[in-house]
């Protein structure tokens, strides 16, 4: 097992360059997984459970009405946090395209997102010096945020759904 | 006489209301996106401790003061003319918009508090810029804040939420209220950076001394930067609202698109066009000052010329316009569900799908890619100074088309309100509130049925 970290890694000092070749040596001091890191991630986890134990006891999911299974005016809505998602459909219609908006753009985001170490290799930890990334990743959050509030939008003004055509 | 009787004699009362808000529109349009691009300048002067930043950015304060005013006096005149020549159409949407009202005047008022400090402690905070900077930033976000307030009052003319007048938040929200705001945040940005360009070339034309030249110089560059670069959303945002009037107001959308009006479209694209393909010109002719010498950058922008041309000459095409069918000559065939298979006309290489889609997404693309280019080379450095006089008249020709588009744009979206109620009437709320009458209908309005009082 290897030594644990104590504290937070001192700040840079006056004149000291961090780069690719030291950097690992300040910020990343490996740590032992047992106790400290179980220890972290068990008060979080039990924390959470909390929240929702109290959660659900407090403001407990409603039932709704049976299904119908001889509706044919339903609109299949996803969850508030897929609304983004949901949102592209707008953008790719037909059943041709339903798969590139729903599936191959969010997989090959996925993908991107997996990459990120390989594509960013900046070792500067402050967001400050790493505008690039940064950018990029506010114009997700971003895109993300927009497209969540034009599906509410499209929703709320069309709630037997979009007209066709 | 009641003053809701009052006839403006020659011009008629309806000309009255676009007399004075084109103008206020032109000039609060520019307050917004100057009043960012400002801040943002001084910002980056900030960081890149490069004095022309700073200069433009002061400069940038100076004529959002100067043109506030002026820019205000004309809301105020416009709304007062509002009251007194449609005042049961004011009077509906204080009743819905009250709070949107009051919150836009606090806007004004934060505005105007941020942007004066911004301009007068300049040289008092000369040593304090990561503060001073804000007042700038936060001057324009009260600005911004001000387009979205005003951004609900207008998307709601045309597309009224169905929603009850007393459910507020979802009377707000209507189909196209997220849309506007996203095409009218990026044209502030876009028609602020085209007339800066403009305004640059302008004065390089004019100054003799060299380091005016070589800001002037760097101004139009900065200019083109934020215009066109802007510019290439709005395809996008333009179609993303256009979709929501189709699905809301259908009626607006046809007689807009398809319509006695789809040539507002035609005109637009040409627009486009010399937007487009004068940004490329003008990246393709500063390349040769880059400090590093990059020939195969500007081969390439070269062809980004030639595509981007392609691409605006392909939209521009009318509708009905065909290559050569007489020889068989033709691109595709329409299956037309409605038809029989049998029937199968050629798509007229004007046809809005496939062609024209295309053609702005092209444009989009390949204006990406040439600014891309372009912002390389800029890393590296351009000779400032040495621009020609013909680059400049095309950066005051973008200025002066942005003015043009600016004026279309808007047209377009108020007329679309002329649609579905008879040939000399029109909607000031579509399909609630009639244009000549002021009369409610009992149908698309958010209490209905409704009687006029």
């Amino acid at each position: 097992m290897v030594e644990m970290r104590r504290g937070p890694a001192p700040p840079v000092a006056e004149g000291e360059e961090v780069n690719e070749e030291n950097v690992f040596d300040r910020y990343d001091e490996p740590q032992g997984f047992f106790p400290g890191q179980v220890i972290a991630d068990l008060t979080v986890s039990a924390v959470l459970l909390a929240v929702v134990i109290a959660l659900s006891y407090l403001v407990p999911a409603p039932l709704t009405e049976p299904m119908d299974i001889s509706t044919t005016t339903y609109v299949p809505r996803p969850e508030w946090f897929f609304f983004f998602l949901d949102q592209w459909l707008i953008y790719f219609p037909g059943a041709a395209l339903i798969a590139f908006g729903d599936v191959i753009v969010p997989a090959l985001f996925v993908i991107v997102l997996l990459a990120i170490p390989w594509l960013d290799k900046e070792p500067e930890y402050s967001p400050a010096r790493r505008p690039f990334v940064v950018v990029v990743a506010f114009l997700v959050v971003l895109v993300v945020v927009l497209n969540l509030f034009l599906a509410m939008s499209r929703i709320a003004n069309f709630p037997g759904g979009t007209p066709s055509g | 006489m009641p003053v809701g009787d009052v006839q403006i004699p020659v011009i008629g009362n309806d000309m009255v209301i676009p007399l004075l808000v084109v103008p206020h529109i032109l000039i609060a349009a520019f307050v917004i996106g100057i009043n960012l691009i400002g801040a943002f300048s001084e910002l980056t002067g900030v960081i890149t401790k490069k004095a022309h930043y700073d200069r433009f950015a002061r400069a940038s304060a100076r004529f959002t003061l100067l043109l506030f005013a002026v820019g205000s006096a004309l809301a105020f005149t416009f709304l007062l003319s509002l009251i007194t020549l449609y005042p049961i159409f004011f009077s509906q949407l204080m009743n819905i918009f009250f709070w949107v009202f009051l919150a836009e005047a606090f806007m004004f008022v934060g505005e105007v508090i941020m942007v004066y400090a911004w301009y007068h402690s300049w040289d008092r905070m000369a040593y304090r810029k990561n503060l001073h900077v804000v007042f700038g930033l936060v001057g324009g976000l009260f600005g911004l804040t001000q387009m979205i307030f005003i951004d609900v009052v207008a998307s709601y003319m045309l597309t009224p939420s169905t929603a009850q007048a007393t459910n507020v938040g979802w009377t707000f929200f209507n189909p196209t209220y997220i849309t506007l705001n996203l095409h009218r945040f990026v044209g502030n940005f876009s028609y602020a950076g085209f007339l800066i360009a403009g305004w640059a070339a302008w004065r390089y034309l004019r100054v003799t001394r060299e380091e005016e030249r070589e800001y002037y110089d760097w101004m139009g560059h900065w200019g083109i930067v934020w215009g066109f670069g802007f510019l290439l959303l709005q395809p996008f945002m333009g179609y993303g609202y256009m979709t929501e009037i189709k699905a809301a107001s259908p009626g607006a959308f046809e007689y807009l698109m398809l319509g006695p009006k789809s040539w507002l479209f035609n005109l637009l694209t040409i627009e486009i066009l010399v937007m487009a393909a004068g940004s490329v010109l003008y990246c393709l002719h500063k390349l040769n000052f880059a400090v590093k010498p990059m020939p195969r950058l500007r081969k390439a922008t070269m062809g980004a010329l030639g595509l981007t041309t392609l691409f605006g000459l392909l939209n521009t095409i009318p509708a009905d316009g065909y290559l050569v069918p007489q020889i068989g000559l033709v691109f595709g065939e329409r299956v037309d569900p409605n038809i029989s298979l049998a029937a199968r006309p050629p798509i007229s290489l004007g046809a809005m799908y496939p062609w024209k889609y295309i053609g702005l997404i092209g444009i989009a693309l390949v204006g990406v890619f040439a600014l891309s280019l372009y912002l390389k080379a800029a890393a590296t450095g351009f000779h400032w100074g040495r621009a020609s006089r013909w680059s400049q008249y095309l950066l005051i020709t973008t200025a002066v088309t942005v003015v043009f588009t600016m004026m279309t744009m808007g047209y377009a979206r108020e007329t679309a309100r002329r649609a579905g109620n008879g040939k000399d009437d029109g909607w000031l709320i579509y399909s609630c509130l009639t244009l000549q009458e002021q009369k409610f209908v009992g149908k698309g309005c958010p209490e209905q049925p409704r009687e006029t009082p």
